[in-house]
């Protein structure tokens, strides 16, 4: 599995590859983000934190395009998320706790399918490595809709490194995964983090920090705390309770 | 042109192996033509534009099973969200949609016709393959392009509302009037054996709608399944 991912291009870290400034994204009256200010540098890996209905899936579908901030402005590679999408599309790849697969498809087609869209050279040998890496190569011509969720969770995953994404966000990519499962991921995102600018959000605690680089809290859509500095797991617990108010307040 | 083929070879293949709208498409279709010949009392001596309306609701009813399903088999796992991140025009990924849901619909009427023939023309006189059966299917094909152009757009605005099966029917008839009425008169036109000079205007009226349709669907559909950031 190392060989693969220790394929994948070198890449200096220092320029400033993620941004949110005074980010703002309402939903009817309903106010989600509320002047978000993050930056992530070239390389850098951060971990954003927060409770349930905190905003950070809205924060991660804005950086990966899927919908429009309402206010401020957010960048990523130095594209507008909101006038240059198509850009900032090519360079990244997106996880969520949704597989976005096709049930009824195989697994090496999923992968192919998607593959096909960025014009990866030598496909067939992207796709067979890829699936060789997460050790479903074995399970290729199954249907999606028999694999366990676990190995779909592995595919979905896979499939997002297809075109070898610069920046990736993931969004509660540790949801439903069992141990091995688990384990898998953090040891490609361990491998991935050495080159790619990453993203998560994540309740798991442990995996999110050991992981991470930097990290964010998020509570009722405001970055309630940021640092450069990765705390230990038992300063970052008081660190949560102290800044995290949901529940607090209507 | 490439990303439109990626689209239509994967729904195509998604259909191939689920077999969720095909075979649906056809019994509900065999069974809306029955009930129409029993309320006919299986009289033989319906008028041709009556003949030609059945034919057309029942085209327009069990293509509306399989518009509806387009985008919904989308839906499931989010998988429509991950086509999204891609890097290619909307309009690509509409024109493959329309592509997959016309050769879906058009296979399906192939199927249907003969039994429209059995119910409803087994003693027509005069019915010829050159004259009639021919011209009767390209009409079929150009009244299609403009309904599942329609059909696939509104597919994907429904599939996001809670009334989803309700809401498409609702979008799509009042919209797809022009189409098929002009659809009616030229297929009953053709039925009762006028020439092409006849129904030709019609005709060029039914190209017309065909090309707006398309055009414009494809053109609108980016602003219809983008997030409008309010």
């Amino acid at each position: 599995m190392r060989n693969f991912w220790e394929k994948q291009s070198d890449m200096q870290r220092g320029a400033l590859e993620i941004e949110a400034r005074q980010l703002e994204k309402q939903f009817g009256f309903f106010s989600v983000l509320r002047g978000v200010d993050l930056n992530v540098f070239k390389g850098e890996f951060l971990t954003i934190f927060g409770p349930n209905g905190a905003g950070k899936s809205t924060l991660l579908s804005i950086f990966s395009t899927f919908i429009k901030p309402s206010g401020g402005e957010a960048l990523v590679a130095g594209f507008d998320v909101f006038r240059e999408k198509q850009q900032i599309r090519k360079l990244i790849g997106f996880v969520s706790h949704h597989t976005m697969l096709y049930e009824n498809l195989t697994a090496w087609e999923n992968i192919q399918f998607i593959g096909a869209f960025y014009d990866v050279p030598d496909l067939k040998d992207r796709c067979s490595d890829i699936l060789h890496s997460i050790g479903l190569y074995s399970k290729k011509d199954l249907p999606v809709s028999t694999l366990s969720f676990g190995m779909r969770q592995r595919l979905a995953i896979a499939r997002t490194f297809i075109h070898d994404p610069q920046i990736l966000f993931l969004d509660e990519p540790y949801s439903g995964l069992d141990y091995r499962g688990a384990s898998l991921l953090t040891s490609i995102l361990d491998l991935m983090k050495m080159d790619k600018t990453i993203v998560m959000t994540t309740h798991n605690i442990y995996e999110g920090l050991s992981l991470c680089d930097k990290i964010a809290i998020l509570d009722q859509g405001e970055v309630v705390y940021k640092s450069d500095q990765k705390p230990s797991g038992n300063e970052f617990q008081d660190i949560y309770l102290s800044c995290v108010r949901s529940g607090d307040r209507k | 042109m490439k990303e439109i083929l990626l689209i239509f070879r994967k729904d195509l293949l998604v259909e191939w192996r689920s077999k969720q709208i095909f075979p649906t498409m056809l019994i509900f279709s065999l069974l809306l033509l029955l009930i129409f010949n029993v309320a006919f009392e299986f009289r033989s001596d319906i008028d041709f534009h009556t003949i030609s309306a059945v034919v057309w609701i029942t085209f327009i009813f069990s293509g509306l099973l399989a518009l509806g399903r387009s985008f919904s088999l989308e839906k499931e796992n989010n998988a429509f969200s991950f086509l999204l991140l891609i890097p290619v025009s909307r309009s690509y990924i509409y024109l493959g949609k329309l592509l997959s849901n016309l050769v879906m619909v058009i296979v399906s009427e192939i199927f249907i016709l003969p039994l429209f023939l059995l119910f409803f023309l087994f003693d027509a006189k005069g019915l010829s393959l050159m004259d009639t059966i021919l011209p009767f299917l390209g009409v079929t094909v150009l009244g299609t392009i403009g309904f599942v152009s329609l059909g696939t757009f509104f597919s994907s605005m429904a599939v996001n509302t809670k009334l989803r099966d309700m809401m498409l029917p609702l979008l799509v008839f009042p919209l797809i009037i022009p189409v098929i009425i002009t659809s009616v008169g030229v297929c009953s036109s053709i039925l009762e054996g006028r020439p092409l000079g006849y129904y030709a205007f019609s005709l060029q009226i039914l190209v017309c709608f065909d090309i707006i349709f398309v055009l414009l669907c494809s053109l609108l559909f980016e602003y219809l399944i983008e997030d409008s950031g309010d």
